[in-house]
């Protein structure tokens, strides 16, 4: 028996997880959907405008956002409590395959029945009352691509949060938003003494220079060309930034789940 | 099966164990006794892999069990003390989590749910705190695991289902099997559990089967105090009265005032058992 991975074993787990996890999942679906339903009987009660497909497709992607970083909160919050956890702990299954099975159900499953849960209730409304709701959200979700790379970004996020889930044992939500705050607020401060200390000069310079530059995203950052010296000075910090938050995020966050999946103590 | 090695374990400063050793056997139902807070939890919390020991040494069907492998899991269950299940059906609980168990037997599970007259298609949310802990009984000896670790798996049962407890461990019992017991309710247990382990603050004051137990000391219910007796205890009519074994025959033990017996006369307890 492969103690550290076996697939047979792992799909055994995927189905239990699945069944036992499935009413929770189809609530919080069914509760952004119904956020939408609201929000729609409230514009016709109140006579409200018509909302456009692109305000709608916001809300379908801030409510999938939501449900990512709920769904550890709600899908494993018992994992590490000292008596509820014991169950899911002794259960003949590899701490890689319960930790698998727990982003399965926390990055993807979860996520994805919010997302279709919302999409379907948008396009029924859209169906039944055009006039309020014009157009489709399906049709104005954007490229793939922009999809796929928001996703990403939104799943890094929601690795912190499956991070904070397993590190904290009481107070999880209030700890974990506090800790991102606090990280948050550590890293403009390291910024904030790279600009003013370590770098200043370069930055005076910057500021003495006639050219303009208009930055709207940080990946903007890494195209900037010309004024040489402080170009690579930008871009030094643009790929510092993208590989704390690309890389290192992730995988201290993925290493550290995983440890503390295996090394908790009841 | 479990071979625990100079065991010591500490929660931040208070000291549980300090130079713990012992050996327990297949084909045995342990009876773990003492006093709250002397480890008795933390012991089989220790030896299902759900603690993980600091100095010395637990070895558990040759595993290291704080590794939680899958065939060790599927070799062992654990009954908490309080067991509460999750919102769901005893039945689909057990078929979820059956399929990860070598030799559980459906059939078996279904059986021993009817002995303890618990509904199964009830969910557990639904049930009292007893019913779950018999579902939760059932579950774990229908695993047919190798070890079996139960704490204080009397409490919340009412008086016939301590004896339908009684009944079904003593079943599922088997050359193979090692059932651990921790209580503190000795009386539930009595006539099941054997050998019997008696611990102590840092350690391990008595570890001997019954028959052992009954050779060397001798239980009387006797109208006076026994003169020179290792232990008297008030009781209806007259006292029980511990003392060596002196005839040499073989004298029922009453697990009560053993274990009181014990906790007053450690060091004789220990030089009688040690000879």
């Amino acid at each position: 028996m492969n103690e550290f991975f076996d697939i047979n074993r792992f799909f055994k787990l995927v189905r239990k997880e699945y069944s036992e996890r499935l009413p929770v999942i189809l609530k919080i679906a069914a509760i952004f959907s119904l956020l939408l339903i609201g929000f729609w009987v409230s514009v016709i009660v109140f006579n409200g405008g018509e909302v456009s497909a692109k305000a709608r497709v916001l809300y379908i992607y801030a409510a999938t956002f939501l449900a990512m970083l709920m769904a550890p909160f709600n899908l494993y919050k018992s994992y590490n409590h000292p008596k509820k956890g014991i169950d899911y702990i002794v259960l003949p299954a590899s701490a890689m395959e319960k930790f698998l099975s727990m982003l399965l159900n926390s990055v993807i499953v979860l996520p994805l029945a919010t997302f279709l849960g919302v999409l379907i209730a948008d396009t029924l409304i859209s169906t039944v009352n055009p006039s309020l709701f014009e157009g489709f959200a399906i049709a104005n979700l954007g490229s793939l691509g922009v999809v796929a790379e928001k996703y990403g970004e939104a799943v890094i996020v929601q690795l912190g949060f499956i991070f904070g889930n397993f590190l904290f044992i009481k107070n999880k939500v209030f700890k974990t938003l506090m800790s991102a705050a606090g990280l948050y607020i550590l890293f403009a401060m390291v910024i904030m003494f790279l600009l003013t200390t370590v770098f200043k000069s370069d930055f005076e310079a910057l500021q003495n220079m006639n050219t303009s530059i208009k930055v709207e995203s940080i990946s903007e950052l890494g195209n900037i060309t010309g004024a040489e010296g402080i170009t690579s000075l930008l871009k030094g910090f643009y790929y510092s930034v993208v590989v704390i938050f690309y890389v290192i995020c992730p995988v201290a966050f993925l290493g550290g789940t995983f440890y503390k999946m295996k090394t908790q103590q009841y | 099966m479990v071979t625990i090695e100079n065991l010591h374990f500490s929660y931040s400063r208070h000291t549980v164990f300090n130079g713990v050793t012992m050996k327990l056997e297949a084909g045995k139902i342990y009876g773990l006794l003492g006093q709250n807070g002397v480890g008795k939890t933390t012991l089989l919390k220790i030896i299902s892999g759900l603690l993980r020991v600091k100095t010395g040494s637990c070895r558990v069907m040759e595993h290291n069990p704080f590794n939680r492998e899958p065939g060790f899991l599927g070799e062992l269950y654990f009954i908490p003390e309080d067991f509460t299940g999750p919102d769901m059906e005893v039945n689909k609980f057990a078929r979820l989590r059956g399929e990860f168990y070598p030799n559980y037997d459906e059939n078996k599970f279904s059986r021993l749910m009817t002995e303890f007259e618990v509904n199964g298609n009830e969910k557990f949310t639904r049930l009292s705190f007893g019913q779950q802990k018999k579902a939760i009984i059932a579950f774990a000896l229908s695993t047919n695991t190798k070890l079996i670790l139960m704490d204080e798996p009397s409490n919340g049962l009412d008086i016939p289902s301590k004896a339908q407890l009684r009944r079904v461990i003593s079943q599922a019992s088997s050359d193979d099997t090692c059932i651990i017991i921790s209580t503190h309710q000795v009386r539930d247990l009595e006539n099941l559990i054997d050998p019997i382990i008696i611990l102590d603050k840092n350690g391990v004051l008595l570890n001997a089967t019954i028959e052992e137990i009954s050779r060397k000391l001798c239980f009387e219910l006797s109208p006076v105090p026994g003169e020179g007796a290792i232990y008297n205890e008030p009781a209806l009519g007259g006292y029980i009265v511990v003392d060596r074994n002196r005839s040499g025959e073989e004298c029922k033990v009453n697990i009560e005032a053993l274990f009181n017996t014990v906790l007053l006369n450690k060091k004789l307890i220990k030089d009688i058992f040690n000879n």
